[in-house]
């Protein structure tokens, strides 16, 4: 019989990750997983999720495990625990400083596990990098196609102008 | 004719992000993986005013938030999100059909409308949140309040929060409100033109039409008959238009619910104080927090007519200060008359008490705040502003000698503010040694409870007068020195020939069978003047004998140099009177 603080997550790619119980709990699907196993050895499988993308994962629930005490207590709603997450900290900033693929991914794994506080600083991220960007600026730096015709283009333009009436 | 809100899209519909146009390869990978449900998270904190969410502004939130209690840290979030405007997602919204499709499609988003001067914007933001509460606010805007009431009318009943910021007071006639049975937050600010002649109908709010208000902030306008919902108000006063404390009593007075009333700056100017201090005492059952900036004698006096349950933080601030003699006496005028029989409890009852002059905030001179154990309930806060532009030149009312003599007045005048209470902890922040012995001997004697003596001189050393009067006798009928239960002395920004004061004082206190239990002595090179941090490595030893168990620390900072300036901690780390309170 292993340590039954620990369980193991076999990543899509066969990866292999040995982890607390305490950490993985951030991840509501895998806490519900954890439940309904009981005391048991069996590895976990993660089929959507490569060992690169659940590395990072753990390097983030392992940081904020703390946090998930914190607004894991009865009298703390949802609506208080994502006031406790409305802002970014910089480690947070730093741990999504990767490449856009990898960024994405890691978002979502993060849905498919159903960690919110991941998914919600992801989003954040994300969101800071569109804010205060041109249409163009938007599309260069994502990879978009422009796919407006003509007279769809014009009638953005016209709200725009709605918009911007000071 | 297009509609204003350009096309209606089901969500449900939106095309996936892979294979756009059908025939070619995905040519964008990444983003595109997303489900619309993530997209959506994203779009909603898009909608934040980037210069707001600033690294310095969210950093100072982020602190706020995490050391705040519920109901704070939900009114700070709710002050964020304010800065919300949809506008910000239009570059989002034009960059491609399913961007477009999504966010038009989604009602959430269109739900914190800002209008400046465009009527169609307004329209199509109401009819792309449909059925969807929603809080419009208008800003700066030229356009007649009739008009901006008219465009909102039809949908006056799903409006929750709504802002007329900086209407001309020749308007404010028009805003004859019906009634809002949704409407939970007001803001109305109205300007005065010099050459209005005010009027009953341009002054006064009538509140009666929203049953669900429970916030409300109020410029330029007087109000009548507050809603019993009321739970917070922000009176940022009357820009010129006279209002009697009479009746702003009786309108506090119908606000039983109450639970933040904040009277800003200036507000108080245009209230004609016409009952004596002290009569009509409105009770305020409910209150949480006080806030109150104005002239001197108004704070004290509207103080004083309010009943104050004991759990209520409260925070005065003078006006700016533009005479020194004023402002040295300002802690203690600013206070009711009769402090013995005011309701401010802590001033009674406090255990902690910080004499601040080395605050952080621009143009408070001094700082004095006073709790009941380390919980902001009850705690109050005294700040004496004094003119910007003199703190900015560091003269007249902002020189070295003005401070000094705030720091003494201060000093002298805590034992009567705080008669009586029951003080343990003592945080002193200022010029020590501009400080008399007989000032430092008066506030010892007068806290005879006092336990914990935090000393941080601001000009650096000279501790002979403040130890000299710790040394002295209680009383003349009495033989053991003041503070007589004195167990942790910490004396910050010490000289090295304070090292032997503070030995001496220490070597009479054991001979009393007085001992100290902790002691930290910290020497460092801050201050206006610029000096090398001796070095103390012979003394280390010697001090460390002084208390028993080895209970003290002699400790250099060099703020010259990195590491020490990291880890170099405010007193406020571990004698907290601001923010990080429960």
């Amino acid at each position: 019989m292993g340590d039954s603080n620990r369980l193991t997550l076999v990543a899509s790619d066969g990866g292999k990750f040995v982890v607390d119980k305490e950490v993985v709990q951030m991840s509501v699907l895998l806490k519900n997983m954890i439940e309904d196993l009981g005391e048991t050895d069996e590895s976990i499988p993660i089929p959507n999720v490569t060992s690169p993308v659940l590395t990072k994962v753990i390097e983030f629930c392992e940081n904020h495990r703390t946090d998930a005490a914190r607004t894991d207590g009865p009298n703390v709603d949802g609506d208080d625990a994502r006031m406790r997450t409305a802002v970014v900290s910089d480690w947070d900033r730093q741990f999504f400083d990767v490449d856009q693929d990898l960024m994405f991914e890691i978002i979502v794994a993060a849905n498919y596990l159903d960690i919110k506080s991941l998914v919600d600083v992801g989003c954040k991220v994300v969101a800071d990098m569109i804010k205060g960007k041109s249409p163009q600026e938007i599309r260069d730096l994502f990879d978009i196609v422009n796919d407006f015709s003509p007279e769809e283009e014009a009638a953005l333009r016209k709200e725009n102008e709605w918009a911007n009436d000071r | 004719m297009r509609s204003p809100a350009g096309p209606r899209i089901d969500v449900s519909q939106a095309t996936p992000a892979v294979g756009l146009d059908s025939g070619q390869a995905p040519v964008w990978k990444g983003i595109d993986t997303l489900p619309n449900e993530l997209l959506l998270k994203i779009f909603a904190n898009v909608d934040g005013e980037a210069y707001v969410l600033s690294d310095e502004f969210i950093h100072a939130y982020a602190a706020q938030v995490n050391t705040h209690q519920d109901d704070d840290a939900s009114e700070l979030h709710d002050d964020v999100r304010d800065y919300g405007d949809t506008r910000l997602l239009l570059p989002a919204m034009a960059t491609c059909k399913q961007w477009r499709d999504l966010i038009a499609g989604t009602p959430t988003l269109w739900c914190r409308i800002v209008v400046y001067n465009n009527l169609h914007w307004l329209e199509t933001c109401l009819e792309r949140s449909r059925t969807l509460t929603v809080q419009v606010k208008f800003r700066h805007s030229t356009m007649n309040l009739s008009r901006a009431w008219k465009a909102i009318q039809p949908q006056k009943d799903r409006i929750a929060k709504l802002h007329f910021r900086w209407f001309e007071c020749a308007q404010s006639g028009d805003l004859a409100l019906e009634e809002m049975g949704q409407l939970m937050s007001l803001l109305v600010e109205v300007f005065h033109d010099e050459a209005t002649t005010h009027n009953e109908v341009c002054s006064s709010l009538l509140l009666t039409p929203f049953p669900r208000l429970e916030m409300l902030s109020l410029y330029g306008l007087t109000m009548q008959a507050p809603p019993s919902t009321l739970r917070k108000l922000v009176f940022r006063g009357c820009d010129g238009l006279s209002y009697r404390l009479t009746d702003f009593l009786k309108v506090l007075g119908a606000c039983v619910s109450l639970a933040k009333l904040d009277v800003c700056e200036c507000a108080l100017d245009d209230i004609v104080f016409d009952i004596p201090q002290g009569h009509s005492i409105v009770a305020l059952p409910r209150l949480r927090k006080l806030s109150i900036v104005g002239e001197v004698e108004g704070v004290s006096s509207l103080v004083s007519h309010l009943e104050l349950g004991p759990d209520v933080d409260i925070w005065l601030a003078t006006d700016p200060q533009e005479d020194i003699a004023r402002a040295a006496v300002a802690a203690l005028t600013v206070l009711p008359a009769n402090i013995q029989s005011c309701t401010i409890h802590t001033l009674r009852e406090a255990t902690r008490l910080k004499v601040d002059l080395s605050w952080r905030s621009p143009t408070e001179a001094l700082v004095i705040t006073a709790t009941r154990g380390l919980t902001s309930k009850g705690r109050i806060t005294i700040a004496v502003q004094v003119s910007e532009e003199q703190w900015v030149t560091e003269e007249g009312v902002a020189s070295a000698a003005a401070m000094t003599r705030y720091y003494r007045t201060a000093l002298q005048s805590i034992p009567y503010m705080f008669s009586g209470a029951p003080l343990d902890t003592l945080v002193c922040d200022g010029p020590l040694k501009d400080i008399d012995d007989r000032t430092w001997w008066l506030l010892f004697a007068s806290f005879p409870t006092l336990q914990t003596l935090v000393v941080d001189s601001a000009s650096g050393g000279g501790v002979s007068h403040l130890f000299h009067a710790l040394s002295s006798l209680q009383s003349s009928q009495e033989s053991h020195p003041v503070c007589r239960h004195l167990e942790y002395l910490w004396l910050r920004t010490a000289d090295p020939d304070d090292f032997e004061v503070v030995r001496q004082y220490v070597g009479r206190r054991a001979a009393c069978d007085l001992p100290l239990r902790r002691l930290n002595l910290e020497l460092d090179n801050m201050g206006p003047t610029a000096r090398r941090v001796p070095d103390v490595t012979a003394l280390r030893t010697q001090f460390e004998e002084l208390v028993p168990d080895r209970n003290s620390r002699l400790v250099t900072w060099d703020v010259t140099n990195e590491s020490d300036r990291r880890n170099w901690k405010d007193t406020e780390a571990e004698f907290p009177f601001g923010d990080s309170l429960v």
